[in-house]
């Protein structure tokens, strides 16, 4: 049972190469924490710093109340499940299993009783006596799980523990470990660059783009009220649009106007703008579901070309340009049907987000 | 342009220990996109290699409009190939993997210098290749490579494009955008064009026409709505889809069917006269769609079955509900913002026209 605490952490490589910047963060408690990002965010040095297996380079890391920067891996009690497994493929699967605790000096009949446990939790003690070598992409992956559990650490550290599963197998995973986790209540801190997995499984989430924290949330607040620009188009799938505009404002009220489009934003929004003198050059954004399209003319609706209709299903998304040449998907029902070049009205619903162009913060939050 | 037929086609490797493709018959329309969807080791790239004419067959007969090709080679069959592992030139660079089809012997004199540069030019711009023209294939990622081997093929106009996974190793959000593209380029170029991936949501997206594979056989053939709509059997219902169709295992009783042994549903009669027709007297598997399951409140008299919310993943705007009821699990997939909690009792309903019904025995479609 342990809460983790980052205290303005630095990860600075040879060469003055910025890998993390000032990150500061608190998993609490018994949480499943995600560390999403693309390749290079600094998502893996976090972790590889939570573990030990590299130096903090400036700030502090504290596991509740001890300092741990200076600890060794083995000091911290945390164990780590790796994306390539890491097991070793000629050893059976109860000795790969058995490994950490053989390396503290257990006694045998210990050592049998909680690989024992941890293969019973995981559904996997018919698999035991069998090698690794030979065993399909899932099981290796408990057998990876069951050597972290086994000790019953203070804290589990998983690196991108599901991604190269097959997609299907990937969902059902996504289950079990959420299963495991609430079993084990153990805090984890989950590494992953796919944000369905962060979404679906995660407590809260720590969004990291270029070694930067970008927001930290529950699925729902960063999906919702993302804070930056990158997190609005991370997050969610199909991603956000984006529209370059100028912000006007006009007796008090605000407007939003691009080549295609002038949009007046709602009181709400009027509201936290009512003090910005920065920049008017912004950029909207808007999910595919917050778009509403017609084939006829509507209040407030302004007219875009169809480039593709691609059905998925139980929904349809249909892509258009817009007359300032940039593409918007939008959610619209299986039955929609246009042609390509087709013209078709779009209307914007709430909610509507609206970027700093330079900085790319959520001027709305 | 052109129409290909695959006449009893079969392959085999290790002297026939894999059947990787039994006697599939298939007839790709002039003109349109088609999909072959599939697990891995269905037979998706074995069937591409077999039109394309990099490997012979074991068996059957390969036409293009009508004109048999099996035995031709793969430069007298005028298409052009974009493989998931790229095969790209490693000591030439992109501007030169891209212009070398249209440099080939067979079409010498086709294409003036001008006009290469400026095809590859335009097809590197299409894929968002064009800062890359001057690397080495070494110096890009796989995504990157994945563009130029898929540039390559574009750059012809060959009678058929035979893309296998072609965007497979991109990023999600570049695959979109990718996929997009690929569908524009087709209905401008209108170049019959075979597809292959493991992706169902790919195949929806892009096909005028799919095929599911399964371990070297057809399972079904229809436009993507026919296929998502009327899922020809359980593998194609469960494979297509996402999450999969729930399948429910139900007993009939009269007209009548028991679920679970929690709840009965009238069947409709078209249904009980082909049950009776088929002989299927005890068991019906009952498909629903995760999208066409509502929650109400378990106290309701809507509700058919009551359990409790094992799962909440959040997705976005939709969320994907994993609820239990006695040892039986059902995927519910809807709204976020109208989602219960984790542990919440909730009642289940769904209409019986929504309903997929499914033989036991042979898996197949009833209707």
């Amino acid at each position: 049972m342990t809460v983790i605490t980052m205290k303005n952490v630095w990860k600075i490589y040879e060469g003055n190469v910025i890998g993390v910047e000032d990150l500061s963060i608190r998993v609490e408690d018994g949480e499943l924490f995600a560390l999403l990002g693309p390749s290079g965010c600094g998502k893996s040095s976090t972790l590889r710093m939570i573990a030990g297996l590299e130096k903090i380079s400036k700030g502090e890391l504290w596991f509740d109340d001890v300092l741990v920067n200076e600890l060794e891996p083995r000091e911290r009690n945390v164990a780590m499940v790796f994306e390539n497994y890491a097991l070793y493929p000629y050893l059976s699967v109860y000795e790969n299993i058995a490994f950490p605790l053989r390396l503290r000096g257990m006694s045998q009949a210990e050592i049998d009783r909680k690989v024992r446990w941890a293969a019973d939790f995981l559904g996997i003690a018919d698999l035991l006596p069998m090698r690794v070598r030979g065993l399909s992409g899932g099981q290796m992956q408990a057998v990876g799980i069951g050597r972290a559990i086994v000790r019953q650490p203070a804290v589990l550290l998983m690196d991108e523990p599901i991604s190269h599963l097959e997609a299907r197998q990937r969902a059902r995973m996504r289950e079990e470990l959420v299963d495991l986790h609430s079993q084990l209540g153990t805090t984890t801190i989950y590494v992953t660059h796919d944000q369905v997995e962060a979404m679906a499984m995660a407590h809260r989430i720590a969004v990291m783009n270029l070694g930067k924290l970008q927001q930290v949330g529950t699925p729902k607040e960063v999906y919702n009220r993302p804070h930056t620009k990158f997190v609005g188009g991370f997050i969610g799938e199909p991603p956000m649009n984006f529209a370059n505009c100028e912000l006007s404002r006009e007796n008090g009220d605000f407007y939003v106007i691009s080549p295609s489009f002038k949009v007046k934003l709602s009181p709400q929004a009027a509201e936290k703008l009512k003090d910005y003198h920065g920049d008017a050059q912004v950029q909207l954004g808007i999910r595919p579901e917050n778009i509403s399209v017609s084939m006829t003319p509507t209040a407030d609706s302004f007219a875009a070309r169809v480039y593709v209709t691609e059905p998925q299903g139980d929904r349809t998304l249909l892509s258009v340009l817009l007359d300032s040449n940039e593409l918007f998907l939008i959610e619209v029902a299986p039955e929609f049907f246009a042609k390509p070049d087709e013209t078709v009205y779009l209307k914007f619903n709430e909610p509507i987000h609206l970027f700093d162009r330079v900085e790319e913060v959520n001027l709305l939050y | 342009m052109a129409k290909i037929t695959l006449q009893n086609v079969s392959k085999q490797y290790k002297g026939g220990e894999i059947q990787a493709l039994k006697k599939i018959n298939l007839e790709i329309e002039d003109g349109k996109f088609f999909c072959l969807l599939g697990p891995a080791g269905a037979g998706k790239t074995t069937t591409i290699k077999l039109i394309a004419g990099v490997e012979p067959v074991d068996g059957g007969k390969i036409y293009m409009d009508n004109q048999e090709i099996t035995d031709l080679l793969p430069n007298q069959r005028d298409v052009a190939v974009a493989f998931e592992t790229y095969a790209l030139y490693p000591q030439r660079t992109v501007r030169e993997n891209l212009a070398f089809p249209l440099r080939a012997p067979l079409r010498k004199k086709e294409w003036s210098e001008q006009q290469i540069q400026a095809r590859v030019e335009e097809v590197a711009k299409l894929l968002g290749i064009d800062e890359l023209l001057d690397r080495l294939p070494r110096q890009l990622s796989g995504g990157q490579r994945q563009r130029v081997a898929l540039g390559r093929a574009l750059v012809r106009k060959p009678k058929a494009y035979l893309f296998d996974e072609p965007i497979a190793h991109l990023d999600a959000k570049l695959r979109h955008r990718m996929r997009g593209e690929l569908r524009r380029i087709q209905l401008e170029l209108g170049i019959t064009t075979v597809y292959t991936t493991p992706d169902q949501l790919e195949a929806l997206s892009l096909a005028d026409q799919m095929a599911i594979l399964n371990e070297g056989k057809i399972e079904q053939v229809g436009s993507p709505t026919e296929i998502y709509q009327r899922p020809a059997n359980i593998f194609v219902a469960r494979f297509v889809g996402d999450p999969p169709m729930n399948i429910l295992r139900s007993e009939v009783e009269g007209e009548e069917v028991n679920l679970f042994g929690l709840t009965k549903l009238t069947l409709p009669a078209q249904i009980r006269s082909r049950l009776a027709a088929a002989a299927i007297e005890r068991s019906l598997m009952i498909g629903v769609r995760p999208r066409d399951i509502k929650l109400v409140s378990p106290s309701s008299e809507q509700a058919l079955l009551r359990g409790h919310v094992k799962y909440v993943q959040v997705l976005g705007e939709t969320s994907i509900l994993t609820i239990v009821m006695d040892s039986h699990e059902v995927r519910v997939k809807m709204n976020t913002q109208d989602a219960p909690n984790r542990g919440e009792a909730v009642g289940l309903n769904f209409a019986v026209q929504d309903c997929h019904f499914f033989d036991p025995q042979t898996e197949l479609r009833i209707d």
